[in-house]
């Protein structure tokens, strides 16, 4: 087993380069094989990463067209690694975040009203279940629905706010706002892929008021 | 001032917007990442259930903490934990409920160490909810939060806080804040064991030395707690948590590199014996290469309960990594796997009264980065409720005391001389001299230390910080990550001396910290208290309080 050749793609908006590498076969992951450029080859090389292990969603690029965790992408001879696409650039592989906040705030993404006490109340196991969301913004990549005023717009959007919908504490009517959104809009075309295993159709039909 | 956007600064930061007090939050990362986000997301909520009292909940905690917990501290934390629930939830979190929506036994669980089942949970199997209710709350009260934004020197003179100095690492921007209040929620130093750890990379120990630096005092920091059973490879993934003794269940035993047995009953121990085991086994020689040992849970296949055990863990998703890193087999517990100590918490820290706050008036901190609550050892499910009962405590006594305070003195004006750092043309790289540095905390400050461990490990320390001074970093800007570990190698090197020092200085076997030559406790527990005095880290004893 020999040493592994990769390609990533490197700059800032409008300068971008391929730059290739030589990783040894102990790199198991992409993330292993960034770490190991940066250690080794090239310390200027520019990307993020928290936990190492699937759960933070800070990990997030582009291999070979399609957008994963590189904590979770074995690293294979010949790869192209690159930033997510469709988010805005800052450098080589690390893109703006900033969205996030701007969205939780345009869409209220958050329980309204504040009650200020526990309530005793029954929660559902899909509340849960749609709390896993890790904001890796890898499902808003690939969503060819794009953009809502220019701002990145995701599935993601769509799991939050069927996680406030089943929150019992929140009293916004996040059906009426899901419409307003363009929910119908969504052609099913099942591009999405969600790194934290999420089917956006559970979403989609709870907010489209199916039982 | 709240450096820190895990629960800890996070919680802080909106009990005092709420009040209308003007707070900044500055973050490593994005908001709501750290260990935080990772956690598994149980917490204590003592009294949820009958039959529970706060005698019961203090006898726990300090059982855990051997003797060295500081009992205003705990009392503190005990009287804001009944009532944390309500707390963590307000923000938007949500514990499971059972069928009725109330929290009964199906849903409340006994957490180790615990005398009565206490722990409420949130699935799915880590604190994600948690994270995002911390990240939307701070959009939810508009608290100005500066992401990605390194503190590296905090102001302080007579005695007070007059605030901190800070790059934005996304542009290379220099910040300078002026404030009386500054609360450190810097979370642990995990990450000064990489790749031994299951911490994130924030948690390079910044607030440890921030605060000796700003004339704080630190307590018992050789109080590290380790999970005695890891992931030891891919590179990538090694230390990440398989899980605590209970995992080896009824019939799992821990081998040497030749398959020898080193330990059974492995469920029956604690984490500290474990670990000793482990130690005692590696300075024999009877580890891998790489440090590792293997860890044999096929017996429990054979019987109902070790079958029983597998499904629940499972169910968990605590079985994941065994699956990614070595595959189905071993995920079965068909084959033995390799396992490493991993460092997970920080049991010492800064030292601060029963407010929250150090002896540097106006400096504060909250979280992991404070010292001397858990004493020689965490109690399971505590760390997510200290976040919020620390986060309350300290805005109360911030409101109470210091609102309508200012700045004075000519601090600020300290040149503030990073900009050097952006290309500089020196012999090593941050991020070898970060890997010798950890090295050194691994090899001298792991689960079993010794005087000549440690003296090695200090006089190491000490060229590290020699190197320190001649650097090679790249000239960007944006996300430089090797300024990144320029601004954070001081800090690491400094939270390490404090910890190779206090290791130094116990000389006795006490809660997580173990010394070889050492094996026993002397009678009498006493804080190992670190401070800095003209600019060389001095250790002294004091009783516990």
């Amino acid at each position: 087993m020999g040493d592994i050749r990769i390609s990533i793609l490197r700059g800032t908006p409008g300068e971008q380069y391929w730059q290739e590498f030589t990783i040894p076969p102990t790199c198991e992951t992409v993330l292993d094989a960034l770490q190991w450029i940066y250690r080794h080859e090239d310390n200027s090389l520019a990307f993020r990463y928290d936990c190492r292990f699937k759960h933070c969603g800070l990990c997030g690029v582009t291999v070979d067209g399609r957008a994963k965790l590189a904590c979770m992408t074995r690293v294979k001879d010949g790869m192209e690694i690159g930033p997510l696409q469709n988010l805005p650039l800052v450098r080589d592989l690390v893109i703006d975040r900033s969205s996030l906040p701007r969205l939780t705030e345009q869409l209220q993404l958050y329980v309204v009203p504040e009650t200020g006490e526990t309530i005793a109340g029954k929660v559902s196991a899909d509340y849960f279940y749609f709390a896993r969301c890790n904001e890796c913004l890898i499902c808003a990549t690939v969503c060819p629905a794009g953009k809502n005023e220019g701002e990145i717009f995701g599935p993601f959007v769509w799991v939050r706010l069927a996680q406030l919908y089943l929150d019992p504490r929140d009293k916004m009517d996040r059906l009426a706002q899901a419409a307003e959104l363009g929910i119908n809009g969504c052609n099913g075309c099942g591009e999405c892929s969600c790194a934290a295993g999420i089917n956006f159709k559970k979403a989609l039909q709870l907010l489209k008021g199916a039982k | 001032m709240i450096v820190g956007a895990g629960g800890a600064g996070v919680s802080t930061a909106i009990n005092l917007a709420k009040e209308g007090v003007e707070v900044a939050v500055i973050a490593k990362h994005p908001a709501g990442y750290g260990d935080t986000r990772i956690a598994d997301g149980i917490m204590v909520s003592p009294g949820v259930l009958p039959g529970d009292s706060r005698e019961k909940f203090l006898e726990d905690i300090l059982a855990a903490g051997e003797g060295l917990n500081d009992r205003e501290l705990v009392n503190r934390f005990v009287d804001y934990a009944f009532r944390v629930t309500a707390e963590v939830e307000r923000i938007g979190h949500l514990f499971r409920r059972d069928e009725r929506g109330a929290f009964s036994e199906e849903v409340v669980s006994q957490s180790g160490g615990h005398q009565v089942a206490r722990s409420l949970s949130s699935p799915p199997a880590n604190a994600l909810l948690l994270a995002w209710a911390l990240r939307s709350s701070l959009v939810r009260e508009n608290i100005d939060c500066f992401e990605d934004t390194l503190v590296f020197r905090i102001f302080s003179g007579d005695g007070a806080v007059h605030g901190a100095a800070a790059v934005s690492l996304a542009t290379g921007d220099i910040y300078v804040f002026e404030s009386p209040v500054v609360v450190l929620a810097t979370g642990g130093g995990g990450w000064l064991y990489y790749p031994n750890t299951d911490c994130t990379r924030e948690e390079t120990g910044d607030g440890y030395a921030l605060g000796l630096l700003a004339g704080a005092e630190a307590i018992d920091m050789e109080q590290v707690q380790f999970i005695p059973f890891a992931l030891a490879a891919p590179a990538s993934y090694r230390g990440i948590m398989v899980g605590e003794p209970s995992v080896a269940g009824d019939r799992g035993v821990l081998l040497d590199r030749h398959g020898k047995v080193i330990l059974d009953r492995i469920n029956r121990k604690t984490r500290t014996e474990v670990t000793r085991a482990m130690g005692e086994a590696m300075l024999a020689g009877r580890a891998g290469e790489d440090g590792s040992f293997w860890l044999d849970l096929t017996a429990n296949k054979q019987t109902g309960e070790g079958r029983k055990l597998w499904l629940k863990l499972r169910q968990r998703g605590r079985l994941a990594p065994l699956k990614r890193a070595y595959g189905e087999a071993a995920y079965n517990w068909e084959k033995p796997f390799p396992v490493i100590p991993s460092a997970h918490y920080f049991m010492g820290g800064l030292r601060v009264d029963h407010n929250c706050e150090t002896r540097v008036s106006g400096l504060y901190a909250v979280g992991q980065v404070q010292g001397g609550l858990h004493g020689g050892g965490r109690l399971g499910s505590l760390s997510l409720a200290e976040l919020f009962t620390g986060g309350k405590i300290a805005a109360e006594h911030i409101l109470q005391t210091k609102i309508g305070r200012k700045v004075t003195g000519n601090d600020l004006n300290i040149p503030v001389e990073i900009e050097s750092l952006f290309g500089a043309d020196g012999k090593y790289s941050p991020a070898q001299l970060t890997a010798e540095l950890q090295s050194v905390m691994n090899e001298s400050a792991g689960i079993l230390r010794s005087e000549e461990g440690l003296a090695r490990g200090l006089a190491r320390l000490q060229e590290l910080k020699e190197c320190s001074q001649d650097l090679a970093i790249p000239h960007h800007r944006q996300f430089n990550l090797a300024l990144q570990e320029a601004l954070e190698l001081p800090l690491m090197l400094l939270t390490a001396e404090a910890v190779l020092q206090s290791a130094l200085a116990r000389k006795e076997s006490r809660g997580a910290h173990l010394r070889r030559d050492y094996p026993e406790q002397s009678s009498g527990a006493r804080h190992v208290v670190t401070r800095l005095e003209e600019s060389v880290i001095k250790c002294t004893w004091e009783g516990v309080n």
